[in-house]
């Protein structure tokens, strides 16, 4: 792998994460009915403070990519109850973290053809979830990162990626 | 005709959300396994007319799955689903038998034009 600092110049995280963000759109409006709005700026940060959960998966090959979605807890309850029609009753934690790990799986599967830049096969990991109250994923200052937040009604999540290095060509 | 359907997909949240549609139209869920082994045993359990196969699963995967019930089942109709479209994993399972493949994410109507055009 090489120095993500060296590779920096060459990556257009923006724009790597535009193809993640159509893809998290036409996946919640597809799963939920949801038409998810970009929030004019990063509010869900400040605005969370209790708990929350991430979905999260690693796309590697010729790019190293780390996306995250990050939802509240209570907002992935109306999320997974549009989507299934489960009531939060019966929804475990367990479930939820199941379909965030799912949804980051979807968003990623299909933002990955598109990645069409880097010409070689991509792979991707399974999924993983984390759940807990204030946590932040931590990179080191060196890593690449490039996030959107998005809300509808009462559900806002955000995306995230994070370019972890890797050989362009 | 479709009447019995197995679901294969390691996130119970996605078959929870076949489970929703199968419900809704009328069609029989016989079973929900979690990975490649569990869906061949089922199948001999249940025989299901219609089986939804997920690809990257633990223990086994979807596609070696298929291979093992396609050669003793060719008449069982297989759905496959993942979240990664890219064109080797669609010819690869076409070439194993497969009827049709399904990206996620999917809703009703998805899943339910797709049991249609299986059991045409």
């Amino acid at each position: 792998m090489t120095d993500p600092i060296a590779e920096q110049e060459l990556i257009d995280l923006t724009g790597l994460l535009l193809h993640f963000s159509h893809a998290l759109k036409y996946a919640v409006s597809t799963l939920t009915g949801l038409d998810m709005m970009e929030s004019p700026e990063e509010t869900m940060h400040k605005s969370v403070k209790g708990p929350k959960l991430s979905g999260i998966a690693i796309l590697n090959g010729s790019m190293n990519l780390l996306s995250s979605i990050t939802m509240p807890r209570e907002a992935a309850f109306t999320f997974f109850y549009l989507m299934t029609g489960i009531n939060r009753e019966e929804l475990s934690d367990k479930d939820l973290c199941d379909g965030m790990a799912e949804l980051v799986n979807v968003v990623s599967g299909m933002a990955k053809p598109l990645l069409t830049e880097f010409k070689s096969r991509l792979s991707m990991t399974p999924p993983f979830a984390i759940i807990g109250d204030n946590y932040e994923i931590i990179h080191g200052e060196k890593i690449l990162r490039a996030s959107r937040e998005f809300y509808c009604e009462n559900i806002n999540l955000r995306l995230e990626i994070s370019y972890l290095g890797g050989t362009k060509k | 005709m479709i009447k019995t359907v197995l679901v294969v997909d390691d996130s119970p949240m996605v078959h929870k959300l076949i489970k929703k549609v199968l419900d809704n139209n009328g069609y029989t869920l016989c079973g929900m396994a979690k990975n490649g082994k569990e869906a061949i045993e089922m199948t001999e359990m249940y025989k299901p007319d219609l089986i939804f196969m997920d690809i990257t699963m633990p223990v086994m995967n979807g596609m070696e799955a298929v291979r093992r019930i396609k050669g003793n089942h060719r008449d069982i109709q297989i759905i496959m689903l993942s979240a990664m479209g890219d064109k080797e994993i669609v010819d690869q399972a076409k070439e194993l038998g497969v009827e049709l493949f399904l990206q996620k994410p999917f809703d009703e109507p998805k899943i339910i034009n797709a049991i249609k055009a299986a059991g045409k």
